[in-house]
């Protein structure tokens, strides 16, 4: 007889009681978009280097950051370190490289090349102005001692990442 | 079938010039952009490097002339001032300037440092069928011209200014005239809707009064009450039309008139080439 009853209770508790999940969505997009402006291609100048220097008939590559917001993200770039693909190679490569501020849309952007900070094969900027940034980001591989490449081809990928600070 | 719509039908062009300070830092905008009717100019692109001490002053200015008003229409500072030189790219969008207000453009460079590499290029957009303004009505510069009636084509060839002056107006009166009788024609057809539906309606009053005013009549008869002389009918003398108009002679209407013109432009004309070919002679 109690257990009816304090279901009866319970069934009227549940009736009186709605309950209604509303749900909040946001869409955020980010506000600083990456693009490849141009591909870089290794030249083969001497048989045991490679690099993207023109003098070497190599192409540096180039990468765009497109900021809509001041002061909100940061620019780091690495230089690559191994290649994603190449021919089998017996020797050990010795990488360099660098990346520096080609262009800006702004002035102020200037600043950008002065006050990036470089540790390992990265270097980082510190967006502190809204527009567009492009950078150019130079390779150079060396293999073994004088030994030459061999034939094939080569490919290595630069790292650009835009973080939110 | 599609193809050759969309062929026939006006068809805006985006297009960019080329580099206009590739010769130097000054440059005519006649010779770098397209001077066609209606050609708007939506957007500038430039690009330039600058050579100079971070700690030197320095502005470069991207300009052009407004070529109608005076002053400039398009300006475009870049302060270097307390910055490294470095190369920069920059395009500024504009809301369609008509390009017969693009002056000559130029650089301009205040305080210490160099700018070299410069690179100006304009985007524009305009219509195809609007190259030349008279092609179509919806041109911006269009003028409107009256096109000469069929019959007198080919005979008023020769005909002078000042006749062509005369034609023009007798082409404007007929039209004034045509455009008179057309509301005169809308008028009346006002007027006999108006008296159709007046009809309509006395019809349906006169139904609804006929009968009550019948059995009044009765009742007044029986009561002797209307005078003998009520149910008399009265005789119908008639009117006659006092008023008569004399004739007149009727003026020709305007297409006559324009009608009997040319004929007397053409005749005149066969009699003067009657005597030049007795000259040739």
């Amino acid at each position: 007889m109690n257990k009816v009853t304090v279901s009866a209770i319970l069934a009227v508790f549940a009736c009186s009681s709605f309950a209604e999940e509303t749900p909040i969505v946001g869409n955020v997009q980010s506000k600083c978009q990456i693009i490849t402006d141009t591909e870089g291609v290794y030249g083969n100048a001497t048989p045991d280097t490679l690099s993207t220097d023109a003098a070497d008939g190599g192409v540096e590559p180039i990468v765009r950051f497109d900021v809509l917001q001041a002061n909100y993200y940061k620019a780091v770039i690495a230089h690559p370190m191994s290649f994603s693909e190449s021919p089998t190679l017996i020797d050990n490569t010795a990488w360099a490289g660098s990346t520096e501020v080609g262009e800006v849309s702004e002035t102020t952007m200037s600043t950008y090349e002065t006050n990036k900070v470089t540790y390992d094969n990265k270097t980082e900027y510190d967006l502190t102005v809204a527009g567009s940034t492009w950078f150019k980001i130079s390779s150079d591989v060396a293999y073994g001692f004088d030994r030459a490449f061999p034939s094939g081809i080569y490919r290595s990928v630069v790292q650009a990442d835009c973080i939110a600070k | 079938m599609l193809g050759y719509c969309s062929y026939s039908s006006s068809e805006v062009i985006y297009s960019t010039t080329g580099n206009a300070a590739a010769t130097g830092q000054q440059w005519v905008m006649q010779n770098i952009i397209p001077q066609y009717t209606g050609l708007a100019v939506n957007g500038v692109v430039y690009q330039y490097t600058t050579i100079k001490n971070p700690e030197d002053q320095m502005v470069v200015t991207v300009q052009n002339e407004n070529a109608i008003d005076g002053g400039y229409i398009f300006r475009s500072r870049d302060d270097w001032s307390g910055q490294p030189g470095n190369t920069i790219n920059r395009i500024v969008p504009i809301d369609y300037i008509g390009v017969q207000y693009w002056g000559d453009g130029s650089i301009v460079v205040e305080g210490a440092g160099q700018v070299t590499d410069p690179s100006v290029v304009y985007t524009y957009r305009y219509d195809d069928k609007c190259i030349d303004p008279q092609a179509n009505p919806s041109c911006p510069g269009y003028t409107r011209t009256i096109p000469e009636a069929e019959e007198t084509n080919l005979q008023l060839a020769g005909e002078t200014f000042q006749d062509q002056l005369d034609r023009e107006q007798v082409f404007r009166d007929e039209d004034q005239e045509r455009q008179d009788f057309e509301k005169m024609k809308d008028k009346e057809k006002k007027k006999i809707r108006l008296t159709e539906l007046e009809v309509m309606l006395g019809t349906f009053t006169l139904n609804d009064m006929q009968g009550p005013s019948e059995i009044l009549h009765n009742q007044l008869e029986v009561m002797s009450v209307p005078p003998a002389s009520y149910g008399i009918a009265m005789m119908d003398p008639g009117y006659e039309e006092q008023i008569r108009l004399k004739d007149s002679v009727l003026p020709d209407s305007r297409s006559v008139r324009r009608l009997s013109y040319s004929n007397d432009v053409l005749h005149n004309k066969m009699v003067e080439q009657q005597y030049k070919l007795g000259e040739t002679k």
